[in-house]
């Protein structure tokens, strides 16, 4: 194999990250670029609970709050979750591989500057004239036909929405590849880290679920400015058609939001127990479980459309419940009877289990039609889909950055300031968002700017103000820690955490091409494997076989 | 090799599968048609897989390999550092901004993203 120089020779730090392909700097544009994201996002949640703290508008007008959930969503989705999930799977999975690099270096570069311009054209369409797009991160046509949604903020939603989608769709090409071609010898497909399989089924669905929203978006495009009907019914049109594409991308986006976040618990929950991870076989199929059927509940997002066979939905969105089950079951049969160590990545992944658990249970709840259809547009929808994303993947991605940024930089953050930032967070995040569902319940809508005083909906949304101060105080002492971390320059040593994967037997950070060598791989957690070569206990030549049509499945 | 065949094969029955039952409980098209699409994509990519199954040996899928065997595998070569993706980069964005602001920015971005193309194959040839 030859190897690359990496970046261009003779020029600043500014022209090496320009010009890189390598994949762990692209992975650490990836994860800066969502982080800045993560930012703008949080602050425009922060303006609209300072507006909703008081029943009556006080500083934002209807069309500016508009604006600001309908850029928070795009941002947090399209921007934040699922990049980073990209960003770190850009730097770790090669890594967790025993590879060299990705397997298509400029693509790779190619994808983080798609990201980063898509990310810049949604942002800057608040110049726009009529301001940014107002329509929901959803987009419901007639909403976001030319008469609901005039002016070209809407278009440079629909075009760094597309940015942002070739981008993903490139990456998870790039993973694919990467995963079926650049292992290392011994790293079968039943020895890969859970986060690298977790991100191989991501990528599926991402090359499955996101072409349907380009062909969404294109149409929606041509509508707006070629006289186009796709989603015009005086013509002929159906706007149900756009829900039908939308959620068959939107959906399984759900799962590439909260997959790779799976991956990265399941990582982190055996280190921390110091206990080989329970029910390998298990967790790798109950992932391919859920992704598959998330392919099969779009409609469930339509229920009260009318225009779905919701049994059908309803039945395969319950089923989900139970590979997700699995997971649980056997999280905790990882920690039982486990010597726990509680260090921050071990709280954050503690903190999802518990949020996550309850955005998945109001998640069954949602699937039942009957629910469904009091819940439809109720803040009770928005407190279950940010137990989902925010408690479930936000936690995750707090804990992937603590477990892995001593390995990225080869520095340590603070445990102090990370169990003080956990805790803020944790609390924020529940005073927040959990009010949401008594807001729902006692039938709020959702994506008001003001309500009536004396319904019962002030106390709550006080509350959900106060709680999104709590976080922003606790995002502001990460902010702190990590300032310090390259402040200080704490080392962290290669492996701080005694991991079982390959990227903690080479150094931190990892040099151009990742090992200089590498231990023997006969089993899914070759370093502990090398570190204990010497243990009689420790068996080296046993590999994991299961009956099934094909190899290992 | 023949996971990936596997993993391929079980994208694509899944698609089928449901997407017949999909279409027998409600006769409608687009959900039908998406997943129909799915299975079909599964098919392309694990049916190529099956037929080159016999002509590609993956070191990776042997349990027992050892590092040394791959040594002398040449397994692709690693590109430098390139400013060509970042110009083919730019030049799709301001094609796609084309259709809002302006035909020129059109031409001007497909210009930008061909000139980016070709130099990126021109640096690959070396």
């Amino acid at each position: 194999m030859s190897s690359h120089d990496g970046e261009l020779g003779g020029g600043g730090r500014l022209l090496d990250w320009v010009t890189t392909t390598n994949h762990k700097t692209i992975g650490q544009l990836y994860i800066g670029g969502s982080l800045v994201f993560f930012l703008a996002g949080g602050l425009m949640a922060m303006l609209m609970r300072s507006e909703l703290a008081t029943p009556s508008l006080s500083f934002l007008s209807k069309n500016a709050y508009n604006e600001l959930f309908t850029i928070h969503g795009t941002t947090m989705i399209f921007l934040f979750i699922a990049p980073i999930g990209l960003g770190f799977a850009n730097y770790f999975l090669p890594l967790q591989i025993g590879a060299p690099d990705m397997a298509f270096p400029r693509m790779n570069a190619l994808s983080v500057w798609l990201f980063l311009l898509g990310g810049v054209v949604i942002q800057s369409s608040f110049g726009a004239s009529h301001g940014a797009a107002a329509a929901g991160w959803t987009a419901y046509a007639p909403l976001s036909s030319k008469v609901g949604s005039p002016g070209p903020g809407m278009d440079m939603w629909i075009m760094g929405v597309l940015l942002t989608s070739i981008s993903s769709i490139l990456t998870a090409v790039n993973l694919t590849a990467t995963v079926f071609m650049l292992r290392a010898p011994g790293m079968t497909m039943f020895r890969l880290p859970l986060f690298t399989w977790n991100m191989l089924i991501t990528s599926m669905l991402i090359l499955v679920a996101f072409p349907p929203l380009a062909a969404a978006l294109s149409m929606l495009f041509i509508d707006r400015h070629f006289g186009g009907h796709f989603f015009d019914p005086a013509h002929g049109g159906s706007v149900v058609l756009y829900q039908h594409l939308f959620w068959f991308f939107g959906h399984p986006e759900v799962y590439v939001m909260v997959l790779p976040w799976f991956g990265v618990v399941t990582e982190i929950i055996p280190v921390f127990s110091r206990k080989p991870l329970f029910g390998y076989i298990g967790m790798v199929l109950a992932s391919m479980a859920i992704a598959a059927l998330s392919m099969s509940v779009w409609a469930h997002h339509m229920f009260t459309t009318g225009a779905v066979d919701n049994p059908f939905f309803s039945i395969m969105s319950f089923l989900i419940a139970v590979p997700t089950g699995i997971k649980f079951f056997n999280w905790i049969g990882t920690m039982w009877g486990g010597k726990l160590v509680f260090s921050v990545p071990m709280l954050w992944c503690l903190g999802f289990m518990g949020n996550f658990l309850i955005g998945g249970i109001t998640g069954v709840m949602l699937a039942a039609p009957p629910a469904d259809y009091q819940f439809q547009d109720t803040y009770f929808v928005v407190a279950h889909m940010h137990y989902v994303l925010g408690g479930g993947s936000l936690f995750a991605i707090f804990a992937a950055i603590y477990y892995w940024f001593p390995k990225m930089t080869g520095f340590r953050l603070s445990e102090k300031l990370g169990r003080t930032v956990f805790w803020f967070v944790m609390v924020g995040f529940n005073v927040t968002f959990w009010p949401m569902f008594v807001l729902g319940l006692r039938g709020m809508q959702r994506r008001i700017a003001y309500y009536p005083p004396n319904v019962g909906w002030t106390t709550p949304n006080e509350l959900a103000t106060v709680g999104a101060f709590i976080m922003a105080v606790g995002v502001l002492i990460f902010l702190t820690d990590l300032v310090q971390a390259f402040r200080h320059k704490r080392p962290a040593g290669d492996d701080p955490w005694g991991g079982y994967t390959l990227e903690w037997i080479t150094s931190s950070p990892p040099p151009e091409h990742n090992f200089e060598w590498l231990p023997p791989i006969r089993s899914d957690r070759p370093a502990f494997d090398w570190r204990h070569r010497e243990d009689p206990r420790v068996v080296h030549d046993t590999h994991i076989t299961v009956p099934g049509p094909g190899p290992g499945l | 090799m023949k996971g990936s065949m596997w993993f391929w094969a079980y994208v694509a029955a899944f698609g089928f599968v449901v997407g017949g039952i999909y279409w027998l409980l409600t006769y409608e098209d687009a959900g039908t048609a998406m997943l129909l699409f799915m299975g079909a994509c599964g098919t392309v990519i694990s049916g190529y897989l099956f037929l080159r199954r016999r002509h590609v040996r993956l070191i990776e899928d042997d349990p027992d390999a050892r590092h040394e065997e791959a040594t002398e595998e040449e397994i692709g070569h690693f590109s430098s550092g390139s400013v060509w993706p970042i110009f083919m980069g730019i030049g799709i964005a301001i094609g796609l901004l084309g259709f809002i602001f302006g035909r020129w920015m059109i031409v001007f971005g497909a210009i930008l993203f061909v000139w980016a193309t070709v130099g990126l194959m021109q640096e690959s040839r070396g």
